[in-house]
This record gives structure tokens, C-alpha cells and sequence, in this order.
């Protein structure tokens, strides 16, 4: 299948499960965790079931294109339930099927996979889903975000769409997939690889990356201030890829990394407070 | 007599969590049945990532009956002015089921009351299991709890089915909102569904005829079998790997073993230790070897049925193929350059938090190699020192970091180093766990035993020595690794000045950094040598004249064990208690002047201890020395019959008491006898 067909059949199983189809957020996330869907979604008692795609860059990751499977940019399919049914499970295995994928014809195995983003003051408990040896979703109950505990907790799924595409059309690289009959993951992608990773391992200027943080960070708390939990959370967001810009460019020490992720953890949970004071949750 | 079955079905449980849970599941019904007295057959244990289960072939159905006495109202309430019985009497009566007038009186603690015996019927198994296993299932501690609904009850993982059956009968209990029935699920990968028990006993045939080995050891045996009579039929051998097993058992519930084969030429493109890890470490596979060697076959266990075994070992493959590439790919890359070279790059690596880089710490290292008296060849020590982190910073390591170590030893022998510091790189991290070995060379244990104590006294410098259960620097591995070596190993060295040596030239200065270390290292040799099965006691007075020289807290420890229940020993114990109390409170105000003796038996005695403990100090025997302190007994007791301490004229008394606070010092010297239980 086609990362397109992916996309579709998934989005149809989920929206057939009574979820929310969602559009992709319109800034730099490092995981489709970050997405105000998933991380505002899963707070509060309130039932929240969405599924969306997310792009989401991480310039450590990037290798100029010339890997095979690894990439400044990859796309997740992601999905919240909250609360989560008791089959949950096999929801999921189910929702295989529809990528043409017969769950009960492989060697389907939860590895356990207790998941924790510092910036953001989230943590999960769950797996990594592997099949035949390949890891193709996690599974997570989230059961904190914004340092708030949640109650109820959420399943967390994320499918990386490029993983499983590999799979369906028997590819081992990433730029010979497909991403619909006629258009190549590479022709869309492989130049813009190269370039994010040119810029973000050789050109990013470190002094003005540093800089961009200290305004947003400003920004954020600025908004916090007029209890303006979204925008706040955005420059939140930015803060956090202009980290792992820097991250990448190896100019961040031991120490200051630590610092660093703490004041981002520190806007998201003054975030994650607001919302539950202002917000609608 | 009834049989008894409880299976707890969840979501994938940990692997490493499958044995802990279901020992305590077992343990703790077991102690609900006890506690209710009822009579109950061992217990049958099945254990898979999705269900934990008890078979008790036979339980009392019922506990004995038990007699008690209901306490009433005050007699002065029971009875109204004419005699006639109150309301409360009445009610008590009801209550109990009798008369009024059969009521007996008595008295409770001062006062007289309304009493009536009741007989109270023992609890049936039902009402014992509705009652208890919830809380059972739900006290197992283990780190990282979940919740999962609303109810916000936690647990490893949620728990999704639940089988209580006595018989037939389906006894009531709820965790959460899960219910129990008489319904187990079947096991992946096909979908789930319901699958019935008819009664209890029939439990272990439900599970065979889903294909499950519900039996965790069954399940780790069966597996090393299948895959043994695959590599025979190879001509080859099975690897076996007791961690690995335990692993598989734990994360398949219907074990099904395959064989598999990658292509030859991978076999020559990575070191075996590599391919060893990939196979056993990454992808779980049971690698088979021919003389020894290990070749491109293997068995690797699919959780489900044969039907699929070969579109599985297809994608296991690619995965296979994949990591072996990786691994060809970091080997080739490594070896463009020599190790010292990776030695240069550590400046740029942290070693722990808040304590500088790793280039720091090898600068360390190489200085102690330099300073302190190991009795190893210094050269090569420091040789070892100076590239014992260097692999660090390798790409073998940065992928698989349990090879740390093993691949520093690996290159610096393809670079053409000794032998003896290639091995004593890569035995380091030894003993890492309980049950590794200590490094099999002398100067293995020498750079284990330097590394360990830089460690241990800079996170000690920093204020970073656990309090209480939390370790996140591992610092009891670290004391432990001291520990073991020098008292399995063959190095004779002084601890204290080691540590005073790591201090000197420390990341961090701190004046108490090294009796923090000591103290520590203390503590976890009282548990270690409990743990070798030397008495408490024992251990405290062999641990207590110091730790400078591990071998000789051991020596202490053995000479005393052998003769504890001698009544020789307990002579020398009778005497040390004897001065120790006759000196409590008493502080030395000098040495003791033999002019002041007034009495034969005490200069006599005063002899004979000198002379001893003269012999003493130049025995390295520590059986012999207690032999010597043994032919004190007498005299002492000969001593302290004749001899009035407490004299009147203080000047002798402070005499005699100077003398005997020495006499007590150079005892406790060899043992702190005080501390002996006898």
C-alpha cells in the first residue's frame, strides 16, 4: 500500500470507531505527541477520542537522506482514546486489517515500553507492538501530561506511517515507497532531507538559535500572564524545536541540556494548568 | 474437599515481572487459605505474560467453627426496676438468638455484662477468595504502576479477565470493573475469544488444547529441548543461556521453536562477540555452535502456530539481516582507527551527572595505576587504565552498551596490545551482577577494583550515596564490585589508602567522601557476609577492628565461625565481656605503672598478656590467635577472683583499670568478642 492508502484506510477504520478525524498541526513538533489534540485532549475527565496525522521533524534523527530509514521528518499516525475500551487491544490488532495486514497470521507481541517526554511532563506505560521481530506501533497508556496526573488515563497509538509502508510494499528504503502511484516518498522528500539536515548540522547559527529561545521562552510565559494557554503553548513548542535544533548542531553540554528541557517542562505544565483553569476541559 | 482455580488474565505483563508475580499471587493465597485455616494440596503455577493462575487440587471447603462470647449490654441496663428484662437485654437476646432469661452474665474487664456464646461458622472458600484476592492481585509492589479506567485502580498492566472457580462454581470477585466468570481467553495471535472451563480441574487441559505451556520453568525447558533437538539434528549444539530462556519463557505463552539460518558470509563480517549479541541480545534468537563456535543457524520461538512459522521467520530475518549489517557496518568503522584514538574523544563524554567527562576519569585512573601499591606490573596497569573507557566512544558500544568493555578488551588485542591488559579491559565491569564471576586475572581485579573505588568516592563527594532504596548512580554495585574482589580475588591491598587515593585526587574535594566510602562499603559486607551464611554476629565483631584489609575480615569471620560452639571460644567472649563491663563508662586516663601492682596474680597475669598478645601480633593465623587468647582464660578468671578492681585508693584502681582498658583494646584488636550472642 501506498503511504496514501495508508493514511485513508487508517483514518477510515478510526473514523468508523467513532473518532475524530483530525488535520495535522501547522507547526514544528517533535512527535505527534506534542499536537494540542493529544496533549491539551488527554487532560481533564472529559471522553476524547481523535486520530490525525502528524509530520513531525527531529533534526537529530536526520542522515541527508542517504539512509534508508531514517529521517529529519517522518509521519505518525496518531490516535487518543480516552477513556480506553476494555478490548482495546484488539481494536488495534483489528485495525491492521485494513492495511492488509492479518494480525492472526503473525508473530504479534506487546515488548514492554514505558515511554517519558521531559519537556512536556509526560509519561506512559505501555509497549512497543512488534511484529515478526519489527516494531510497527506504540501502544501507551499515558498516564501523566503537563505534570498533571490523568484521570481517566488515554491509549496513546502512534503508527510510523513510513514503517509500515516499508512493510506493505516489501521496500527496505524509505525513498523508493511509494506515496501514491505515481509520486515516490523520495521525489517529495529527498531533497528537502538533505537540506533540513545541511542546515540543521552545518548552517544553523547557534548564537541566533539561542537567541529565538530566549524570545519565545519570553513569549510563552508572556501569554501564560494573560492566561492565554494556547499561544502560550506554541512558543512552548518552538521552544522545544529550537532545542532540538541546537541538540543536533552539538551545541548544547551535559549540563545545560538538563537546564534547558527543565524550562520547557516549566512553560508546558503552566500550560497544561491553564487549560484545565480556562480552557474547556 | 474442592478444588481451587484462579487465573488473573491481563494485557501483556513485563517479561521481567512474570516470575515475581506469580510467586506472589501464590504466596499470598496461599497465606489467605492458611489464614483461614483451611487445609489445602500445593498449589499448580501457570505463568505467561497474559495470565497468572493457581490450581489447588484440594481445599477444605470450609474452616473449623469457632465458639465466641458476644458481649452485651451492663447487667445494671439489662433489667428494669421490677426485674423485668430491658429493651436492650430483649435485643441482645434477639440478637444472639436466645431467651432472655438464658443469658448469661460475667465479667469483662471490671464490669459485668449481658454475655452469650455464639458459635461463629468457619468461612468457605468462596467466601475466603471473594474476600481477599483482589487485594492479593492488586498489593504486588512493582515499579512503574498503570491505571487504565476510571476506577483508577493501578497495577502492572490492566487486567482484563478474571477465573475464580471453585469446582464448578464460580466464586465472586471484582477488580475494578473487571468481573470473574468461568471464561479464559484464547491465547495470540488469533482473535481473542472466550474459551469455557467446565470445572477447575479441568484448567491445565483447557490450556494444552490452546496450545498454551502455562508452566514458566516447563515453558524455559520445553523451549531449550525443541531447540537442542533442532541444533542435533545439525550436528550442532544449542547455546545455552539461562537469562535468555527466562527471557523467551516470559514472553511467549505457546511456545513454538523454528530454525533459521543467515547467509555464511555475516558470520566473518563482525567479531563472534558481536554477532553473539545481536543474536541473543537484540533479536532473542538461541544461537547453535559447532565445537564451540557459533555458526549461522539458530532457533528463535514464535509466540503461535507452525502455520505461520515461515512468514514469521521471514520478517525476523530481515530484522536479523538488518541489525548484522549495522553491526558489520559500526565493526568496519571502528576499525579504521586504532583504540587509543577513541581514547582522545572521551573529553567530550560525560561520566555521571555532575561529575566531569570520562577523559577526566581516565586521568584518574592512569594516576592511581601510577601511585597506589596494587602489587600488579604498574606498566600494564596503567596501560589498561589509559584505554579502559575508550570504547565508550565507539560505535559498537554506542549501539549495544552491554558490550562495554568486552569490545575495548576486543580491539585493543586486534590492535596488537598484551593479552593480560586486553583482558583485564575487557573483564573491568566484573562482577556486574550476582552471579558474574570476579575478573579471572589479577590485573582484571586490579582495574576493576581502581575504577570501582574513583566511582564510589567521587559520587560520595558530590553527596550522592543512596539513603534509601533509590540508586541512580548504582553505587551499591559499585561497593559490591569492591567487595567481591577483594575478597574472591587475589589482590592484597590496603583499602582505607586506596580510598585516601581516589580522594586526593577526586572530581570533587570533600573531607568526608572517604569515610562515607568506608561506611558504605561497610554496610553492604555485614549483607554480604550474611549472605555467604556467617552468623550476625560474627560478622559484626569480624567487620568491627576495621576494614582496611578485606581478606583479614574474612579470616576473622572463618576462625571465629569454626569454634563458635567451643566452649574455648566461649572463654575468650567470657573475658572480653568481663572487661568491657567492668570498663563501661570508664575512660583511660593513661598507661598503667606495674609498681602499683600490689598483687602476684595481677603482675603474673599482666606477663602472661603480653606475652600472648606479643604472639599475637606476629601470627597472620587467625585461628592461631584465637588459640592464644584461649590460654588467657584461666589466668583471667584467676584474675578477677583474686583481684579487687574497684579498689579503694583510687591511684590503684585508676591503675588496674588503665591496664585492663589496654588489655580490652588489644582483644578487640583481633575481634570485637563483645559483640559475639553467647
Amino acid at each position: 500500500m501506498t503511504i496514501e492508502a495508508i493514511i485513508l484506510a487508517l483514518k477510515g477504520y478510526w473514523k468508523e470507531k467513532g473518532c475524530l478525524i483530525g488535520e495535522p498541526f501547522d507547526m514544528e513538533v517533535g512527535a505527534g505527541t506534542m499536537v494540542p489534540y493529544s496533549f491539551f485532549g488527554v487532560l481533564g475527565p472529559r471522553p476524547w477520542k481523535v486520530a490525525y496525522v502528524q509530520p513531525s521533524r527531529r533534526p537529530a534523527d536526520g542522515r541527508y537522506g542517504d539512509s534508508p530509514y531514517r529521517f529529519y521528518i517522518h509521519h505518525q499516525f496518531q490516535v487518543i482514546l480516552k477513556p480506553p475500551p476494555a478490548d482495546v487491544q484488539d481494536i488495534y490488532l483489528e485495525s491492521l486489517k485494513v492495511l492488509g495486514i492479518d494480525y492472526e497470521k503473525h508473530d504479534m507481541r506487546f515488548i514492554e515500553d514505558n515511554w517519558e517526554s521531559p519537556t512536556l511532563g509526560a509519561a506512559g506505560v505501555g509497549w512497543e507492538v512488534w511484529m515478526d521481530g519489527q516494531e510497527v506501533t506504540q501502544f501507551t497508556y499515558f498516564q501523566q501530561a503537563g505534570g498533571c496526573e490523568l484521570n481517566p488515563p488515554s491509549v496513546e497509538l502512534t503508527y510510523g506511517i513510513e514503517r509500515l509502508a516499508m512493510y506493505s510494499e516489501r521496500k527496505d528504503n524509505g525513498f523508493e515507497l511509494g506515496w501514491n502511484e505515481n509520486v515516490t516518498y523520495g521525489d517529495l522528500r529527498k531533497r528537502a532531507e538533505y537540506e533540513l539536515c545541511k542546515y540543521g548540522f552545518e548552517l544553523a547559527d547557534v548564537e541566533s538559535l539561542k537567541t529565538m529561545f530566549g524570545i519565545c521562552e519570553k513569549e510563552s510565559n508572556r501569554c501564560i500572564e494573560a492566561q492565554l494557554y494556547m499561544p502560550a503553548y506554541e512558543y512552548a513548542l518552538k521552544c522545544s524545536h529550537l532545542f532540538n535544533l541546537l541538540d543536533a548542531r552539538g551545541a548544547v553540554s551535559v549540563s545545560e541540556r538538563a537546564l534547558i528541557i527543565a524550562r520547557i517542562r516549566d512553560l508546558t505544565r503552566k500550560c497544561a494548568m491553564l487549560y484545565q483553569e480556562v480552557g474547556n476541559a | 474437599m474442592r478444588s481451587l482455580l484462579i487465573e488473573i488474565g491481563c494485557e501483556e505483563l513485563p517479561s521481567r515481572l512474570v516470575k515475581p508475580a506469580i510467586i506472589y499471587l501464590m504466596e499470598g493465597m496461599c497465606g489467605v487459605l492458611k489464614e483461614a485455616e483451611l487445609s489445602f494440596s500445593s498449589p499448580k503455577t501457570f505463568a505467561t505474560p497474559r495470565r497468572l493462575a493457581l490450581l489447588f487440587d484440594s481445599v477444605q471447603e470450609s474452616g473449623p467453627s469457632k465458639t465466641v462470647e458476644e458481649k452485651g449490654p451492663p447487667k445494671s441496663a439489662c433489667f428494669d426496676k421490677d426485674g423485668n428484662p430491658t429493651k436492650a437485654l430483649q435485643g441482645f437476646a434477639a440478637k444472639v438468638g436466645i431467651e432472655p432469661k438464658d443469658v448469661v452474665f460475667g465479667e469483662i474487664g471490671g464490669g459485668i455484662y449481658a454475655t452469650a456464646k455464639k458459635e461463629v461458622p468457619g468461612k468457605t472458600i468462596e467466601e475466603v477468595v471473594s474476600s481477599s484476592l483482589s487485594k492479593v492481585v492488586l498489593s504486588f509492589p512493582h515499579p512503574h504502576s498503570m491505571r487504565w479506567d476510571e476506577t483508577g485502580i493501578s497495577w502492572v498492566r490492566p487486567i482484563r479477565w478474571i477465573v475464580a472457580m471453585s469446582d464448578d462454581v464460580i466464586i465472586d470477585v471484582s477488580i475494578g470493573n473487571t468481573k470473574s466468570s468461568n471464561f479464559t481467553m484464547s491465547p495470540r495471535p488469533e482473535r481473542s475469544r472466550k474459551v469455557e472451563i467446565a470445572t477447575a480441574s479441568k484448567y491445565p487441559e483447557v490450556l494444552s488444547s490452546l496450545g498454551v505451556v502455562g508452566n514458566l520453568e516447563e515453558r524455559s525447558e520445553h523451549i531449550f529441548e525443541k531447540a537442542q533437538k533442532l541444533a542435533s539434528s545439525l550436528g550442532m549444539e544449542a547455546l545455552k543461556n539461562k537469562n535468555l530462556l527466562d527471557e523467551l519463557a516470559s514472553i511467549v505463552e505457546r511456545p513454538l521453536v523454528w530454525q533459521g539460518e543467515f547467509p555464511f558470509d555475516y558470520l566473518e563480517s563482525a567479531p563472534e562477540l558481536v554477532i553473539k549479541t545481536v543474536l541473543m541480545g537484540d533479536l532473542r534468537f538461541i544461537p547453535f555452535t559447532k565445537d564451540g563456535k557459533i555458526t549461522n543457524n539458530f532457533a528463535f520461538v514464535i509466540n503461535g502456530p507452525a502455520q505461520i512459522a515461515q512468514t514469521v521467520l521471514e520478517g525476523e530475518l530481515k530484522v536479523l539481516l538488518g541489525r548484522l549489517s549495522d553491526a558489520r557496518f559500526f565493526f568496519a568503522e571502528d576499525r579504521k582507527k586504532k583504540l587509543a584514538d577513541f581514547a582522545d574523544k572521551l573529553s567530550g563524554v560525560a561520566f555521571l551527572k555532575g561529575l566531569g567527562t570520562l577523559h577526566d576519569k581516565t586521568e584518574r585512573l592512569v594516576a592511581l595505576a601510577k601511585t597506589v601499591q596494587l602489587g600488579v606490573d604498574k606498566n600494564k596497569l596503567e596501560k589498561a587504565c589509559s584505554l579502559a573507557k575508550a570504547d565508550l566512544a565507539s560505535s559498537m558500544v554506542h549501539e549495544h552498551d552491554d558490550l562495554q568493555g568486552r569490545i575495548g578488551g576486543l580491539y585493543a588485542q586486534l590492535d596488537g596490545e598484551e593479552e593480560e591488559v586486553a583482558l583485564a579491559i575487557s573483564e573491568q565491569y566484573l562482577p556486574a551482577g550476582e552471579d558474574d564471576p570476579v575478573p579471572s586475572s589479577v590485573l582484571g581485579q586490579a582495574l576493576s577494583l581502581v575504577d570501582k573505588a574513583d566511582s564510589l568516592v567521587n559520587i560520595a563527594a558530590s553527596g550522592n550515596i543512596p539513603k534509601g532504596s533509590a540508586d541512580p548512580f548504582g553505587v551499591r554495585r559499585f561497593a559490591i564490585g569492591i567487595i567481591r574482589v577483594l575478597v574472591e580475588g587475589s589482590l592484597s591491598i590496603n583499602l582505607t589508602d586506596l580510598l585516601v587515593s581516589c580522594s586526593k585526587i577526586g572530581f570533587k574535594q570533600s573531607d568526608d567522601a572517604v569515610q562515607k566510602s568506608v561506611d558504605f562499603i561497610k554496610a553492604r559486607l555485614e549483607n554480604y557476609l550474611r549472605s555467604k551464611g556467617y552468623r550476625y554476629d560474627v560478622v559484626r565483631a569480624a567487620i568491627s577492628p576495621g576494614i582496611e584489609r578485606l581478606k583479614e575480615v574474612t579470616g576473622r569471620a572463618d576462625a571465629m565461625q569454626a569454634i563458635y560452639e567451643s566452649k574455648e571460644f566461649a572463654g575468650i567472649v567470657a573475658t572480653a565481656k568481663r572487661l568491657n563491663n567492668i570498663l563501661r563508662d570508664y575512660a583511660p586516663t593513661g598507661n598503667y605503672d606495674v609498681s602499683l601492682f600490689e598483687d602476684d596474680v595481677e603482675r603474673e597475669f599482666e606477663v602472661s598478656c603480653n606475652n600472648v598478645f606479643k604472639s599475637v601480633a606476629s601470627s597472620n593465623d587467625f585461628t592461631e590467635k584465637l588459640k592464644l587468647l584461649c590460654s588467657l582464660t584461666d589466668s583471667a578468671e584467676k584474675y578477677f577472683d583474686t583481684v579487687m578492681v574497684n579498689a579503694e585508693n583510687e591511684k590503684i584502681k585508676a591503675n588496674r583499670k588503665n591496664f585492663l582498658s589496654g588489655l580490652l583494646q588489644k582483644y578487640r584488636e583481633v575481634s570485637d568478642f563483645v559483640e559475639i550472642a553467647i
